[in-house]
């Protein structure tokens, strides 16, 4: 109750014109890094993290919280313009949005994306800020051998998350593993592969790696990409203009749409979330699906039903509250951008665990009021005074967009330490992670792999010193055996059973 | 059988992806020894700090000589695969390369040059990958607002010290 009465404390400091001022930039970026295709808010976080440095840690947790839920519903807006989302999460809004643009109604299904998104994203947090200080108390019984089962059971669920190519993500989480172990060993003072140098003993800061691995390879990518992008901003030239009143759902659609569909996709949305990698699209297409299986008239899905759009946008802003949960009461971040969020919190000497909503709360509720006001002022208005803009503003210029976001990238790295080393490993960082993506190796694996990894290794260790190297002690101490027994579920349901479901259906046709 | 063998390797090798694959093995391969360099992974009955990064270490290398093997095996299987890397390989100088090398030459002049200098000449150099050189001059002076736009954020904003030419 008492972390309840801090979030509403904390829309005050919205009040505050320098606090409204980063939110609502960083809404804006957030939504047009997400609306143009190939870009993510995950991107805009990365350029964001080194200015955390200058900026109050209130105020860039805030902003931090806005790029996330901006993410999650810029995408639609190309989604639907031109059948290509700009952000995997709005996969399914194109599915319903692009045969209502193509009948003229491209404005509307904004309006209904707008509207879903809204909803989500306010039961997403509004659920994080009520059930968080539950779980927090919760993880507090979880000992040394339950937290190392813990995050064995985040790496591996990620990992198998990733389905068809689940050897690659294994290779890529043992890569951010290997990465981690550089530098000082934290239980005896040790240098490990440093090679003698000063900056590598200290290990590799996290910075470069977000940078690197977002950023720089990211700017590769597109580079790679160049003449598909071309062909994207042609397409983009031939939409016809939005007007501003065309954006707003009528009452009677969205009566028919119904709020039982709204809250089922947006409690679908939001126990996704809450699993490691997972993510918004998983979210929007499982609530699409449902949508379809429970309608009346599934046939109308696929030809524009704003019922599809709505479950999807409702689901995929829902998972911005579900995926803070495991961060901010474990510390395991599920995502890029909750790694990031994280990142933003590790830079600020702030130790993600589960005393963090205890001893930190007055920073955490700031930024989940930050996430409501985001979903309930900040998408409508956005979509009503900057929608019939929107074409034009994803239609920028491409060499302007990477001149100014390599500049932010690596001069963005330099803040941190003041030195070029850092610059120098994230370009290493963004070399690797280039290559690795050019051939399907899931970045986001090795990323979690190096955040996750010094705290597997570190309890790993203490649970086997205390135990006097004995294995049984994951079996015997409950709370271990729990994430044991729960890694197995998710490896059935998502290794052995699936594909048993996929060759049994292949042999019925 | 070792006829058989070797056209697998080198068929394997000369595809992109069996050679990067090749190359995560090895460097897992360097990081498991470097960890067996480190010493025993248990001692007085106590880990050690090499004892993760071996655990680690012996993972990746089966991983990556799987995910090798994997990649040689489909490489001999279709030969078409063959072909259509070949015709890849043929473009010594991809864009990516170059914006790679362009970035080395930023980092590395940054500090001599000072930040104004090399990042216009950075921001340039990534506008013109992007874009070709055709109007170079209105991209230098975009490039010249962009680094002015970063001098303002960086140094005036949020107050970082960027080095100078001859600061």
């Amino acid at each position: 109750m008492d972390f309840m009465m801090q979030v509403v404390a904390s829309f005050g400091l919205l009040l505050d014109p320098t606090v409204l001022f980063y939110v609502v930039a960083g809404f804006l970026i957030g939504t047009i890094f997400s609306a143009i295709p190939g870009l993510t808010a995950t991107l805009a976080l990365a350029l964001l993290l080194p200015l955390t440095y200058s900026l109050d840690v209130t105020t860039a947790l805030m902003a931090c919280a806005s790029i996330y839920m901006a993410g999650m519903c810029g995408g639609s807006i190309t989604a639907t313009t031109i059948n290509i989302p700009g952000a995997p999460s709005s996969m399914m809004t194109a599915l319903e949005g692009y045969p209502m643009q193509q009948r003229g109604e491209g404005p509307l299904a904004l309006g209904h994306a707008s509207f879903g998104s809204m909803i989500g994203g306010v039961f997403g947090a509004v659920l994080l800020v009520v059930l968080a200080p539950l779980i927090a108390d919760l993880s507090l019984l979880v000992q040394t051998t339950g937290k190392c089962a813990l995050i064995l059971f985040a790496l591996i669920v990620i990992v198998i998350a990733q389905r068809g190519n689940v050897r690659r993500a294994a290779i890529a989480a043992c890569l951010g593993l290997m990465l981690a172990t550089v530098g000082l060993d934290a239980m005896v003072p040790v240098a490990r592969f440093s090679f003698g140098m000063g900056e590598l003993a200290a290990g590799i800061d996290l910075m470069p790696v977000i940078i690197g691995t977002f950023a720089i390879s990211e700017l590769l990518t597109q580079l790679a990409e160049n003449d598909e992008a071309k062909r994207i901003r042609e397409k983009l030239k031939g939409v016809a203009r939005i007007r501003r009143r065309d954006f707003i759902p009528s009452r009677s659609a969205i009566r028919r749409i119904g709020a039982a569909c709204y809250l089922k996709s947006s409690t679908i949305g939001y126990l996704v979330g809450t699993l490691p990698g997972a993510g918004g699209s998983m979210g929007g297409f499982l609530a699409y699906v449902e949508a379809v299986r429970t309608s009346r008239d599934p046939d109308s899905f696929g030809k524009g039903n704003p019922q599809g759009i709505a479950a999807a946008e409702s689901a995929n802003n829902a998972v911005c509250g579900g995926a803070l949960v495991p961060m901010l009461t474990f510390g395991i971040p599920g995502d890029p951008i909750t790694a990031i969020v994280l990142g933003v919190l590790v830079i600020n000497g702030i130790q993600p665990g589960p005393q963090l909503m205890e001893s930190q709360a007055g920073l955490i509720a700031p930024m989940l009021a930050a996430l409501i006001f985001s979903a309930l002022i900040l998408i409508p208005l956005t979509m009503y005074l900057l929608g019939p803009y929107f074409i034009r503003i994803v239609r920028i210029r491409r060499d302007v967009l990477f001149g100014s976001i390599a500049m932010l990238a690596v001069v963005g790295s330099y803040v941190a330490t003041y030195s070029t080393f850092q610059m120098m490993m994230t370009l290493v960082m963004g070399g690797l992670a280039f290559y690795l993506r050019k051939h399907g190796y899931p970045v986001v694996t090795l990323l979690l792999g190096f955040i996750l990894g010094p705290g597997l290794e570190e309890y790993l260790r203490r649970a086997l010193t205390l135990s006097n190297g004995d294995l049984t002690v994951f079996v015997t101490q409950p709370d271990s055996l729990f994430f044991i027994v729960l890694t197995l579920v998710f490896i059935y349901f998502l290794v052995i059973r699936k594909p048993m479901q996929l060759k049994g259906s292949k042999s019925a046709s | 059988m070792s006829r058989f063998l070797s056209s697998h390797l080198v068929r394997g090798l000369g595809s992109g992806a069996a050679r990067f694959h090749a190359v995560l093995a090895l460097l897992s391969l360097g990081y498991l020894i470097g960890s067996l360099a480190m010493g025993p992974p248990l001692e007085g009955g106590k880990l050690t700090p090499s004892f993760f990064p071996l655990l680690t270490g012996l993972l990746a290398t089966l991983l990556c000589g799987l995910q090798w093997w994997s990649a040689v095996r489909a490489a001999a299987a279709s030969a078409s695969d063959d072909a259509s890397e070949g015709s890849s390989d043929g473009r010594r100088w991809s864009p990516e390369l170059v914006l790679m090398l362009a970035t080395l030459v930023y980092v590395l002049a940054f500090q001599p040059l000072g930040y104004a200098l090399s990042t216009l000449l950075y921001v340039l150099a990534v506008m013109l990958l992007f874009s070709g050189l055709d109007r170079w001059w209105s991209k230098a002076a975009i490039a010249l607002v962009i680094t002015a736009l970063g001098y303002l954020l960086f140094n005036q904003v949020f107050n970082v010290r960027l080095p100078t030419l001859w600061g």
